[in-house]
């Protein structure tokens, strides 16, 4: 062979090293061989047959490569749908395609979406057609004996039902404890006969509950909120097209936590109605409290209802082992939320303990009241029976239930400070602290053999023993990593974005806004927001490479080149997400010469970052990612046998 | 399987399965029979021509064979033949296309309408 053909052959090689392993696995060969032989046919032809040749040959690549890895996610879709047994699927509905479902399914979200975008002039026509819009949707599901697409419309006739005859009555708690109880009640019903309807159904109406005044002050929040109605909108119809309630919930979730992500940042960033000198008022000062205090308790109780619905089940067969069929471990479930709610609604009830801002400290504690009571739940479970946990799945998920709710006292300023408001209300701030402390504490302690449960230890330290032995439960993290790939994924681009900022000029505010893509950050100081500073930076730097000699170049790259070290984990995060295989080692390297960014600018001295809710958020992501990738490359080397064989 | 839903066939699939109705062919056979039967019109590259074989592999049109005699390098050729379902769906997309140019042919003759 000519050293021309081997060269050829080589670089078709690498090609094909871009397909999918299964597909590599079975045609890899005998795409190199036939390649070759094609080749080696039109080297013997002249040159007018190879090229054209090459150029056949290596114009189908990307489409073959592309085609393959297309129809490999769909397979690993396909497989991963059958596998979630235990959560069986909805019934595929006869008739219609699962496209048409989905579709169905996001209307009413996109319809929403459609009248959010129109609601300075929307015409009242829009609004009758609306509500034809709804009632003939009533009917053609009622007619089809309530399709899974229903779900998506039956949450706004169930908002219709409830909120109606709330507004009517002068208590205001009245209407608190319709809107807050009855979605939930009705998704507990709902999910407990169909999950994924109950999910479709609740969806919107958690939004709703949570977030119902959120744009009441800020200007301009309408693109906001259409931009929400058409995730929404896309949500329930990938909820649909899924067809697994696992997936569903996982979606549910993110689509709670990318409105609320969306809301606060508008509410913080956008000015305000009625305040200020003018109608319109100055933008405020982004501020990490601010922006906390809205996401967080809101977000927090929007996800938990949905994550509460999967807990369930767990528990459900929790209890079932400790011979109690499941019945006890939901009584006590239901009693600690209805316990919690009360309390709640009946401090809401009272104003003169709080103020209006506590609405999201309310809603908190319902979110870390109802998770609070699985816990409590699983550690009664526990405690009375002594039952046997057989696997840690069953654990994993009250675990994690139990220690959410500290999540929010993690955060810096999520509360107002001292001095806002009346000492009683303090003092039920720290009784909740210590009360979620101290189930907190119960429920580890029963949950991993504490006292009462001494038998038990015996199996919690085998269990310890085994989980690094045989990395079962990390085999657990491994199943999930597309899931929380693209949740890191997102989560990283927000902070990203966020405000980090790296280079600051004085510019007192009696002068001047700060125009992007600076912002005000303090006093008379306004910084750049990295990610401006890093596209920005490569501009100038192309304009620099022409004018500026290399010395006076490097050092103007110096920024741009550590942010963009910052960002590196973005482009390795989405190469795992891609490739999924052997990539572990560069993505372990983009993060370290992250941190090593991080560290030399901020111990050094050089650009130090400042603290803003960006560089927070992306701290707090890079421990998770860390965490989870090495989790995930344990599990890989554990599993390694049974993967498929690397080439 | 109802084989008028999967017609009709693109032109590099209708070509793949009709060579492979002379009997087994490994890929570059296949090419070479590809580009014969298509008077050169046809030059498939190899990556379509092994996504197409992968997609009918799963279909059921074809089934991969060992061949016997092993090539000159000692390594196993795989060959691939048509299925029962391939070829039902060949003799359907032939009389498809026998039908159309029937039509085509009344048409420019002006036999018909």
């Amino acid at each position: 062979m000519t050293p021309v053909l081997t060269l050829l052959c080589a670089c078709y090689s690498l090609f094909i090293r871009l397909c999918p392993g299964p597909f590599r696995a079975e045609f890899e060969e005998e795409l190199k061989d036939t390649f070759a032989q094609a080749a080696a046919e039109a080297a013997g032809g002249g040159r007018r047959p190879l090229l054209r040749l090459i150029v056949v040959e290596f114009s189908a690549l990307p489409v073959l490569i592309i085609s393959q890895w297309w129809s490999h996610v769909r397979q690993k879709e396909q497989t991963m749908n059958d596998a979630r047994l235990e959560l069986s699927p909805e019934p595929a509905r006869a008739g219609r395609s699962r496209w048409t479902d989905a579709l169905l399914a996001a209307l009413p979200h996109f319809l929403l979406g459609a009248l959010t975008a129109l609601s300075s002039s929307t015409p009242s026509w829009v609004n009758y057609g609306l509500l034809i819009t709804m009632v003939a949707a009533f009917f053609l599901a009622w007619r089809k004996s309530w399709p899974l697409w229903s779900g998506s419309w039956a949450g706004y006739w169930l908002l219709f039902a409830y909120v109606w005859p709330g507004s009517l009555l002068p208590w205001r708690p009245a209407l608190d404890y319709l809107l807050i109880l009855a979605p939930l009640a009705i998704g507990l019903f709902l999910f407990l006969r169909r999950p994924l309807y109950g999910l479709l159904a609740v969806v919107a109406p958690l939004l709703f509950m949570t977030r119902l005044f959120a744009f009441e002050l800020a200007a301009g929040g309408e693109w906001a909120w259409s931009s929400i109605w058409l995730l929404l909108g896309v949500t329930a119809g990938a909820i649909v097209w899924l067809g697994s309630v696992r997936a569903g919930v996982v979606l549910t979730v993110a689509f709670q936590f990318a409105a609320g992500l969306i809301i606060s940042v508008a509410r913080s960033y956008l000015p305000y109605r009625g305040l200020g000198p003018t109608d319109m008022g100055p933008r405020p000062t982004p501020d990490l409290a601010t922006l906390v205090n809205d996401f967080a308790p809101l977000t927090l109780a929007a996800i938990t209802l949905p994550l509460a619905l999967l807990l369930l089940r767990p528990l459900g067969r929790l209890a079932g082992r400790a011979g109690l069929g499941g019945r006890r471990s939901h009584k006590v479930l239901l009693l600690g939320t209805a316990v919690t709610l009360g309390g709640v609604l009946a401090l809401r009830a009272r104003p003169d303990l709080v103020d209006a801002t506590s609405g999201a400290l309310a809603a908190a504690a319902v979110a870390a009241g109802l998770l609070l009571s699985l816990g409590a739940a699983v550690a009664l479970i526990r405690a009375t029976r002594l039952a046997p946990i057989a696997s840690w799945r069953d654990l994993l998920l009250p675990l994690l239930a139990a220690f959410a709710p500290l999540v929010v006292f993690a955060l810096p300023h999520p509360f107002p400070t001292a001095g806002q408001y009346s000492g009683s209300f303090q003092v039920q701030v720290t009784l909740s602290y210590a009360g979620v402390l101290a189930w907190t504490l119960l429920t580890i302690l029963t949950l991993v053999g504490g006292p009462g449960n001494q038998a038990q230890k015996p199996l919690w330290k085998r269990r310890l023993r085994g989980l690094w032995s045989r990395g079962k439960s990390l085999t657990e993290v491994n199943r999930y990593q597309p899931f929380w790939r693209i949740a890191l994924l997102i989560l990283l681009v927000v902070a990203a974005v966020g405000p980090w900022t790296g280079d600051r000029i004085h510019v007192p505010a009696e002068y001047d806004d700060c125009s992007p893509p600076y912002i005000r950050t303090e006093g008379d100081m306004c910084d750049m927001i990295g990610v401006f500073g890093l596209i920005s930076g490569f501009l100038r730097a192309a304009g620099w490479l022409v004018t500026d000699p290399p010395a006076d170049l490097l050092s103007s790259l110096f920024f741009t080149g550590i942010y963009f070290l910052y960002m590196l984990p973005i482009f390795s995060t989405l190469l795992l997400l891609l490739l999924a295989e052997r990539q572990h080692k560069l993505n372990f390297l983009a993060w370290s010469l992250a941190i090593i960014a991080f560290i030399f600018s901020s111990v050094i001295g050089a650009f130090p970052p400042s603290w803003m809710w960006g560089l927070r958020l992306y701290i707090g992501v890079a421990i998770g990612a860390l965490i989870l990738e090495l989790s995930a490359f344990v599990a890989d080397k554990h599993s390694g046998p049974a993967l498929a064989p690397e080439r | 399987m109802d084989v008028q839903e999967q017609l009709p066939l693109t032109e590099s699939t209708f070509f793949i399965i009709l060579s492979l109705a002379g009997g087994p062919r490994h890929g570059y056979a296949i090419l070479k029979e590809v580009e014969a039967l298509s008077d050169g019109r046809v030059a498939l590259a190899t990556g379509t021509l092994y996504g197409a074989l992968k997609r009918m592999l799963e279909e059921g049109w074809i089934e991969r064979v060992e061949e016997p005699d092993p090539g000159e390098d000692g390594r196993e050729r795989k060959t691939y033949r048509l299925t029962r379902l391939g070829r039902r769906i060949l003799d359907a997309e032939t009389a498809r296309l026998r039908r159309l140019a029937g039509l085509g042919e009344l048409r420019v003759e002006g036999k018909g309408v």
